[in-house]
C-alpha cells in the first residue's frame, strides 16, 4: 500500500508481527473449551472433563486485556482530534467574525443606504473567499489528523444518545449559521462601522466559546470506554 | 449476554478474523471514526506501513473495511492518501464481537 508518509521500520516489525500474529491468532474460546478428556475414569469412554482453570482466566485476562487495549486507542484518537479541532477552531472564529462584519456592508445594500458596483463586487468576493477559507479550515483539519470531516460524531450511537453532546453540536452550528447576521441586521439599520466592528468581534468570541465547548463534549464522546476500566469482578 | 449499553441487543458472536490485536484495534478505532486515513491509523497503532497494510488487507478481503485511494495535493509525486471506511458488516462482527469478549470477561 502506497502511503504519502512511510515508516522505515517496515520490515522488522512486520517480522515481529507476524510471529504475534501465529500466537495471539489463536481464539479464546479455543482456550477456554475443555481441554481434555477423561478416558480413564469412564471406563475408557472418551467424555469431556471440566475446563482448566487456569485456562479459563488466562482467557479471561487476555479478553479484558484487548478490551482496555481499545479503551486507549480511543483515548490516543481523542486527544489527536481534539488537537486538529483546537486549531480550527481559531482559525474558524475568525472568519465567522469577519463574516459577521462583511454582512453588515450587505445589510447596508439591502437597507439602501449605500450602493456602487465595486461596493457590491468588492462584498460579494469578500464573502466567496471567506467561504473558500472555511472550506479549507475543514481540509486542514482532516490533513492534519487523518479522520474525516464528515465524521459528524464520535461513537455515533452513544453520541445519538448524549444530550450534552447533541445540544453543543446543535448551538455551534446554529451560532455559526445565526450570529453573522446579526452583522446584517446592524447594516440594514443602517448602524456604524464601529457598531459593525463590536459585534464581528463578539460574533467570534461567542463562536469560539461555544466550539470549545463543542470540542470538549466531542473529546469526553470520543474517550467513552468500550468497556468500564474497572476490575468487573470486582 | 445481550450488550445493553446499545439499542439493540448484540448476540456475542466470536470472530477470529478480529480477534488478532492488530486488527481488532483498527475495527476499534474504525467503530469510533468511520472513515480513517491509511497513516492515522499506522500511527495510533505504531506499526510500520507493511503490518498496517497487511491487516487492513486482511479486513478489507472479509468485506469488514473498504479502502479508497484518492490522490490528493501536498502529498508529494504521484502519492495517494489510503482511506479506511468501516463497513455495515465490519461493526455488526466488531461489535458481536466485543459482546463475546464480555461474556468472556464476565466469565459467561
Amino acid at each position: 500500500m502506497t502511503d504519502e508518509t512511510r515508516n522505515p521500520e517496515a520490515d522488522s516489525q512486520a517480522a515481529a508481527t507476524d510471529s504475534e500474529k501465529e500466537r495471539t491468532d489463536m481464539p479464546i474460546d479455543t482456550a477456554t473449551a475443555p481441554v481434555m478428556t477423561n478416558t480413564v475414569a469412564d471406563g475408557g469412554k472418551a467424555t469431556p472433563s471440566s475446563p482448566a482453570p487456569g485456562i479459563d482466566a488466562l482467557g479471561a485476562m487476555d479478553a479484558l486485556n484487548s478490551l482496555h487495549e481499545l479503551n486507549s486507542d480511543r483515548d490516543r484518537m481523542a486527544k489527536r482530534s481534539e488537537r486538529g479541532m483546537r486549531a480550527m477552531c481559531v482559525r474558524a472564529s475568525w472568519i465567522y467574525g469577519l463574516m459577521a462584519f462583511v454582512y453588515w456592508g450587505v445589510g447596508l445594500m439591502f437597507g439602501g443606504y449605500f450602493y456602487s458596483d465595486i461596493g457590491y463586487i468588492t462584498i460579494m468576493a469578500a464573502l466567496a473567499l471567506l467561504m473558500i477559507a472555511a472550506f479549507v479550515v475543514i481540509i486542514r483539519y482532516q490533513k492534519a489528523t487523518g479522520i474525516s470531516a464528515f465524521t459528524l460524531a464520535p461513537n455515533k450511537r452513544k453520541a445519538a444518545h448524549d444530550t450534552q453532546f447533541i445540544v453543543a453540536s446543535i448551538s455551534t452550528t446554529v451560532a455559526q449559521i445565526v450570529l453573522p447576521w446579526i452583522g446584517f441586521a446592524w447594516g440594514f439599520i443602517g448602524g456604524n462601522w464601529i457598531g459593525a466592528v463590536v459585534l464581528a468581534v463578539l460574533t467570534a468570541l461567542a463562536i469560539y466559546g461555544l466550539e470549545r465547548w463543542h470540542i470538549r463534549e466531542w473529546t469526553r464522546v470520543s474517550r467513552l470506554p468500550v468497556v468500564p476500566e474497572e476490575d468487573p469482578h470486582a | 449476554m445481550p450488550d445493553k449499553s446499545n439499542d439493540s441487543p448484540i448476540e456475542p458472536k466470536f470472530d477470529e478474523t478480529i480477534h488478532a490485536p492488530i486488527r481488532l484495534r483498527i475495527c476499534g478505532m474504525l467503530d469510533a471514526y468511520g472513515k480513517l486515513r491509511f497513516d492515522a491509523l499506522r500511527d495510533t497503532l505504531d506499526v510500520s506501513d507493511a503490518v498496517c497494510s497487511k491487516h487492513l488487507k486482511t479486513l478489507a478481503d472479509r468485506g469488514y473495511v473498504t479502502l479508497s485511494k484518492k490522490a490528493e495535493r501536498d502529498s508529494g509525486k504521484g502519492y495517494k492518501v489510503t482511506w479506511v471506511s468501516f463497513t455495515d458488516v465490519g461493526r455488526t462482527a466488531f461489535q458481536a464481537h466485543v459482546a463475546a469478549l464480555k461474556q468472556i470477561v464476565a466469565g459467561g
